[in-house]
């Protein structure tokens, strides 16, 4: 079932959020074990919040749009009691978090039920959820493979049906990533348009935090429970200008990830194409951000705990924290130059289209891939689509697009700053005409 | 390719990671030390090419909004 129904039918009275709940936590214990995606569950409180949504009912109340709708969070969200696992070691000596997260309060003062924290790249630091202390979590479409990252688990679990809904966040592509790789639906928001209070940081001026859904209507859903219902605007019904990203975009993808955004700009009828100058060195600009940023933040714990750290995040770390000075600073320069560039390319279009990833989901322990015959690093070039974007801080709506018998690809519909509601609306016209849709999960078919 | 320009601009960059390590105290596992300087390598690649993109003096580095 999607949110929406489940809300619909727990508000009616014709379901029960405990049953709701009861079901969720079997489908977890049932399939989660294939899959790696939860890190841990919260049985016992997702019981209690569900008994008082019926009671809340039963004495006339309505809990909200969101009324028994089973949730995820990826482990970077803080739950009061819990230790904020980050995807790390380091951290769970750390004192149990006394609040929940911003973005989980919202959801629950809507009516919707946390169930658990799930797997990702140790802190948000990666594209591929291979956790080198809880393992990695396999794609619901072929266990064989990643489910991208970092937030791989919320995504998987999201894929698999577990729940319909769950919280990610995304510095560099971690929605974007695996809501392409698992054939889902994600939402990178507008930087600094939904609060990151309790959520671990990663890269401050680039983090965000947001959605994913199996449908967009779902996404839209959970987008307004997280912005504050009420407070957004309806998209306006004027067609949106779209245009697709060409140069740097078009290059270094696969056949099958261009086809993707084929697919969306026919339906669409965008037959335009426009091209961003510095592309390239606005994704190198993010890695330096990122570098920086992230390393400062871990500074003293590598000090003394660089062990304890993921072999594939503590070398980049630690050279984050030694980069010089002068690189971080011109790269938040470049930043400024850079929006201006996407600002310019925004005066004649409403919506720009890009592939999210350059390929579909890898195999598990993959390193190296081969496109347009040269051999590339899986890693670090995962989110070679995604990073120019973040340096933007402008919203995009991943779309998946499901091939019968391929693994998903996810294609980027991305926005001016402020226009979710007209990226979501698109996403649902699609949606509805059939040219994007998560795919039937082959292993829990 | 490996080149003998480019095999001192890693000697270089090894020279900096160790010299950065020990300012900043950060103790550099033997075991760490070639990821860290591969890490840095690429950053320096990175930083070099943004750094060719001319800026106007008066651009200024992206603000940062809060919620």
């Amino acid at each position: 079932m999607t949110a929406a129904e489940i809300a619909g039918a727990v508000r009616a009275r014709t379901m029960s959020a405990r049953a709701v709940t009861v079901e969720a936590l079997a489908r977890i214990a049932a399939h989660d074990p294939e899959l790696n995606a939860f890190t841990a569950v919260f049985a016992d409180r997702a019981l209690a919040r569900a008994a008082a949504i019926d009671a809340a009912i039963a004495a006339g109340s309505d809990p909200g749009s969101l009324a028994g709708v089973p949730f995820a969070a990826k482990n970077l969200f803080d739950v009061a009691g819990v230790v904020t696992r980050a995807g790390a070691k380091v951290t769970r000596t750390d004192a149990p978090a006394t609040h929940d997260a911003a973005a989980v309060a919202a959801l629950e003062t809507r009516g919707a039920v946390l169930v658990g924290a799930t797997n990702m790249d140790e802190f948000a630091y990666g594209f591929v959820t291979e956790n080198a202390h809880d393992g990695p979590t396999h794609n619901p479409h072929d266990r064989t493979r990643i489910a991208g990252g970092s937030s791989g688990g919320s995504a998987a679990a999201v894929a698999a049906e577990l729940v319909p809904l769950a919280l990610a966040s995304d510095t560099n592509g971690s929605i974007r990533v695996p809501a392409a790789l698992c054939g889902i639906f994600g939402l990178r928001p507008t930087f600094g348009a939904l609060s990151c209070h309790g959520a671990y940081p990663f890269v401050n001026s680039i983090d965000t935090i947001g959605p994913f859904a199996r449908t967009a209507s779902d996404l839209t859903l959970a987008y307004r429970a997280l912005a504050g219902d009420g407070e957004i605007p309806v998209a306006a019904a004027v067609a949106p200008r779209g245009v697709r990203l060409g140069g740097y975009f078009a290059r270094g993808l696969l056949p099958e990830a261009r086809r993707a955004v084929d697919a969306v700009c026919a339906a669409l009828g965008v037959t335009a194409t426009v091209e961003l100058e510095h592309a390239r060195q606005a994704r190198e600009a993010a890695f330096l951000i990122t570098a920086a940023e992230a390393g400062e933040l871990h500074a003293e714990r590598l000090r003394t705990h660089a062990a304890d750290y993921d072999p594939a995040t503590r070398d980049r770390l630690i050279a984050g924290a030694l980069m010089p000075a002068g690189w971080y600073v011109r790269a938040q320069r470049f930043r400024s130059f850079f929006r201006a560039e996407v600002a310019a390319a925004f005066a004649q279009h409403d919506v720009l289209i890009a592939a999210a990833t350059p390929y579909p989901a890898t195999l598990i322990g993959g390193r190296t891939i081969v496109i347009d015959g040269e051999e590339v690093e899986i890693r670090p070039n995962v989110g070679v689509f995604t990073q120019p974007i973040s340096l933007a801080g402008v919203p995009v709506v991943t779309v998946p697009v499901v091939e019968r018998g391929a693994l998903p690809l996810g294609v980027q519909l991305i926005g001016r700053p402020g226009s979710e509601p007209m990226l979501l609306a698109l996403a649902e016209e699609l949606e509805r005409s059939g040219a994007v849709g998560a795919g039937a999960v082959p292993v829990f078919a | 390719m490996r080149t003998r320009a480019n095999m001192g601009e890693d000697a270089a960059i090894a020279a900096y990671v160790d010299a950065a390590a020990e300012l900043h105290a950060m103790p550099l596992a033997a075991e760490h030390r070639t990821g860290v300087i591969s890490a840095m390598t690429r950053l320096a690649a990175f930083g070099a090419d943004v750094a060719s993109i001319e800026l106007a003096r008066d651009v200024e580095v992206a603000g940062v909004f809060m919620p």
